[in-house]
């Protein structure tokens, strides 16, 4: 009780520091929108494809273009910055500072992922909506019910990908390397969960893969629900997938984090 | 002692430095290189998709398309060594004084604000992207001739010197009016987009990347000299516009240099 | 008693590498490590409301044991209290009383205004609204900081950094304050507001604090109990006095001559300390002497300026070192 008391007044401070954190470096807030014209210069090449060939697997025009602006936006709700944050803090050695507070630097951390996320949401959703309502290629076409089942799986898809990080970031209690490998691991992920292509038109076995694996719920599920193209079933084992991997990166973190913390004082701060 | 000879002892004593400085850590060196390579992959895979529902995309066949992100490679492996330490600096250097000291040195300024760092990791990428560039000729059955490679390598020189104008540029701006940090990031979007051939591209976007932004020169054109392809018009403009945009920039260079003694006498 | 330390350890691995070519890429597949005892059978209490100064030389095991005590190292063997905790288990009820500050660290965020980190503190401690007003209120006071705290942290001097730096670290009111080199790198003025502030404070709370300092002068300002610690031993616990009078028995007189002086006409007054640079020389007097020999200095000698000065830290320590 009293411990989720603390936990709320340390999460209000931790925000609203976080949000104003992610408005005072407003120039890096414009580069990491940029990274969003990655899936635009995918889409402009599927486009080419499907204007010469026709749709591909099922896919037309406007599903590449509906696909690729949500993935454009949805990318910036589900990833934050935490692998670098805890990079940087480890070499810093601010990690020092932060395991002095009463609350765990994974809070801390969380926070500000939060912040970051909140605000670029902020900037990019109302563009989204208004580009939604106005633009005739992009399509939508589902009911209330399933747009309340993304907006669940998009938080989820943040949880996943914070879980992830979060995992690979205890790397670095052993490793120097550890930014590296998640760079490597979100860079395989990066196919499998729909970031250079909506996972349908990849090559069979990629298919499988990414049904099983953690990426998929990152981006490529939420997409997909957003797009209707989902039954009741698929549903239910997307969010089941995410979920499962959820857990379990949480308990493999977990582990890590108190062998970490022994090491860490075992070696020095 | 020539000038010429003065400078490249200079460079060889700034590098060696870095080099000594890297290799100590070996397990980063490794790590590293096979990053690149993977990103190599990554990004040969990654248009690869496309290929799996047709032939060729507004004319360029996959083997084709893997010379283009072959040259990005080595342009953006450049780009990382060279252009990425120093660019980011000049506000440090700004602010901590170092500029002051590198005014009074004799030696042209612009050359050490330009090339006194340099990130040897980053020079790896050219290697792989040549590797990525030979791969795709060889598979798109282009024998690679003698014009070709002349050509090809003569467009090659244009883009780089292009893309040193670009950067000149951002640090001469650097100097007086704005923060470096985040320059850097500037021209990783205009390299970013030379990944694909700018015929993918459509509309005002294709203008805007050949017109206004001269992403065309910095891959595609090198590509389609190497293909053998017929370069066409913009052959002609790539060394045109590599000439006056160094021109620019220099003067630009000397013009910012003028204002900051000026501001700070 | 607050601080208890029985027989504490501390031993780290460290890779050892020679330089080379060859030698790196053996170290990619075997490694040799060395053992580095930063820490040996240290002991010692320390009460409730008590300043003490931790002096040695660099790596003589100040930091570590002071990370000890706050919990961000394993001791190897040995124990330590802090308020009945083992601080290695970090629990929330040790954290919420202890802090600990750096010089020339910054845990404030460093591109907002100093308020910033002070609000992300008043949440992560839950302290109430009107004491945390009343507390900034206090430090900005006794720190100056009215001026400061509107200021991004990135553009303060180092001194008022330093300054900011300290009220986040105290806000939560801590019983017990672990400083590492507070002062390193400050100016004079910077130097003498720190320490000024930190005696103010432990006097008003009756804090513990433990202090490492390079400067003499912090630690004699605050510290009436030193522990003195060399490669991993401790020295010396005890008085300050005591140990300056016991393993410096003389001071130094600084003579500035306005005219040149035989030496003859200087040695009886006290050994040389170095050299006479020019008109300036400096004389090791006992202790016990030092208001006679300056009496008489001034009465003989054409004197332009004179000064009683500590032997440097430095010297009593490595005295210390010598007779240990």
């Amino acid at each position: 009780m009293g411990e989720v008391a603390a936990l709320t007044s340390a999460y209000r401070g931790l925000l609203r520091v976080a949000v104003v954190q992610a408005l005072t470096y407003r120039a890096q807030l414009v580069i990491w929108l940029l990274s969003s014209l990655f899936p635009l210069i995918m889409m402009t090449v599927w486009l080419s494809v499907v204007d010469q060939s026709g749709p591909a697997a099922g896919w037309d025009r406007s599903d590449f273009i509906s696909y690729y602006v949500a993935a454009a936006v949805l990318f910036h709700l589900t990833t934050g910055d935490l692998a670098w944050n805890w990079d940087r803090d480890m070499r810093s050695g601010d990690l020092s500072f932060r395991l002095l507070k009463p609350v765990s630097p994974v809070h801390h951390h969380l926070a500000m992922d939060i912040g970051l996320v909140s605000v670029t949401a902020a900037l990019l959703v109302p563009v989204a909506l208004v580009a939604t309502v106005v633009l005739d290629s992009l399509r939508y076409p589902i009911g209330p019910g399933t747009f309340v089942l993304f907006l669940v799986a998009v938080v989820l898809g943040f949880a996943v990908s914070f879980a992830m990080a979060l995992t690979f970031a205890m790397g670095t209690f052993w490793s120097t390397q550890t930014a590296n490998l998640y760079y490597l691991w979100w860079g395989a992920g990066a196919f499998l969960s729909g970031w250079v292509a909506p996972v349908s038109v990849l090559p069979e076995p990629l298919q499988r893969a990414a049904h099983v694996l953690p990426f998929r719920s990152v981006l490529g599920f939420p997409l997909e629900l957003l797009l209707g193209r989902l039954d009741a079933g698929q549903i239910a084992t997307g969010f089941a997938v995410g979920l499962a991997w959820l857990v379990g990166l949480i308990v493999v973190q977990q582990a890590l984090w108190h062998r970490g913390i022994v090491r860490y004082q075992a070696v020095g701060g | 002692m020539s000038g010429l000879g003065r400078y490249l002892r200079l460079l060889r004593i700034f590098w060696a430095n870095a080099v000594a400085t890297e290799l100590e850590y070996r397990v980063n060196f490794w790590s590293n290189a096979f990053l690149s390579l993977f990103w190599l992959v990554w990004a040969a895979a990654g248009i690869g998709v496309y290929f799996r529902f047709t032939h060729a995309v507004r004319g360029w066949t996959y083997p084709e398309m893997l010379v283009v992100v072959g040259l990005f490679f080595a342009i953006n492996g450049l780009r990382q060594a060279v252009i990425t330490p120093n660019l980011a600096r000049i506000s440090e250097y700004v602010r901590l004084g170092t500029l002051d000291f590198l005014l009074t040195k004799p030696v042209d300024a612009q050359f050490m604000v330009s090339f006194r760092n340099v990130r040897i990791y980053s020079l790896l990428d050219p290697v792989l992207g040549l590797g990525l560039v030979a791969a795709g000729m060889t598979s798109a059955h282009r024998r690679l001739t003698v014009g070709g490679a002349a050509t090809g390598l003569f467009f090659l020189a244009c883009s780089i010197a292009i893309l040193y104008a670009v950067s000149l540029a951002l640090m001469s701006a650097g100097i007086g009016w704005v923060s470096s940090e985040g320059m850097d990031d500037l021209v990783q979007g205009l390299v970013e987009t030379s990944r694909l051939p700018v015929a993918l591209y459509r509309g005002v976007v294709q203008t805007a990347l050949t017109v206004v932004l001269p992403v065309a020169f910095l891959t595609t054109v090198p590509a389609e000299a190497l293909l053998g392809r017929g370069v066409g018009k913009a052959g002609l403009l790539a060394p045109v516009v590599a000439v006056i945009s160094v021109a620019l920039a220099s003067a630009w260079w000397r013009r910012a240099l003028r204002s900051y003694t000026g501001a700070s006498a | 008693m607050i601080i208890e330390v029985a027989s504490l350890e501390k031993i780290f691995r460290v890779h050892r590498r020679q330089p080379g070519v060859r030698a790196s890429l053996r170290g990619l597949a075997r490694r040799d490590y060395d053992t580095v005892r930063a820490v040996e059978d240290v002991s010692f209490t320390i009460e409730a409301g008590e300043v003490v100064g931790f002096l040695g030389p660099n790596g003589a095991g100040k930091t570590t044991t002071l990370k000890c005590l706050a919990g961000l190292l394993h001791p190897t063997s040995g124990s330590v209290r802090v308020f009945g905790h083992d601080p290695a288990r970090r629990e929330r009820a040790f954290l919420e009383r202890i802090t600990l500050v750096m010089g020339q660290r910054n845990q404030m965020f460093w591109d907002l205004p100093a308020m910033e980190t002070f609000l992300v503190n008043q949440a992560i401690y839950r302290i109430p609204e009107d004491e945390f007003r009343r507390t900034l209120e206090d430090l900005v006071d006794l720190l100056a900081l009215t001026d400061l705290l509107t200021k991004q942290v990135r553009t303060l001097s180092l001194g008022e950094r330093m300054r900011c730096e300290l009220a986040a670290a105290l806000l939560h009111r801590p019983a017990v304050l672990f400083l590492d080199e507070p002062t390193l790198g400050l100016d004079v003025n910077g130097q003498v507001a720190v320490r000024s502030f930190i005696g103010d404070y432990s006097r008003r709370t009756g804090a513990t604090v433990l202090l490492t300092s390079h400067y003499m002068a912090d630690v004699t300002a605050l510290a009436h109990r030193v522990l003195v610690i060399d490669r991993g031993r401790l020295r010396h616990d005890g008085e300050l006095q005591a140990l300056v009078e016991a393993t410096a028995p003389y001071r130094l007189l600084r003579l500035t001559l306005s005219e040149d002086v035989p030496l003859s006409a200087l040695s009886h007054l006290g050994d040389l300390d170095c050299p006479v640079d020019g008109q300036s020389v400096v004389l090791r007097v006992p202790r016990a002497d030092v208001t006679r020999v300056a009496a008489e200095a001034l009465a003989t000698l054409p004197v332009a300026d004179l000064a009683i000065e500590e032997a440097p830290i430095e010297d009593i320590i490595s005295a210390v070192f010598a007779g240990g």
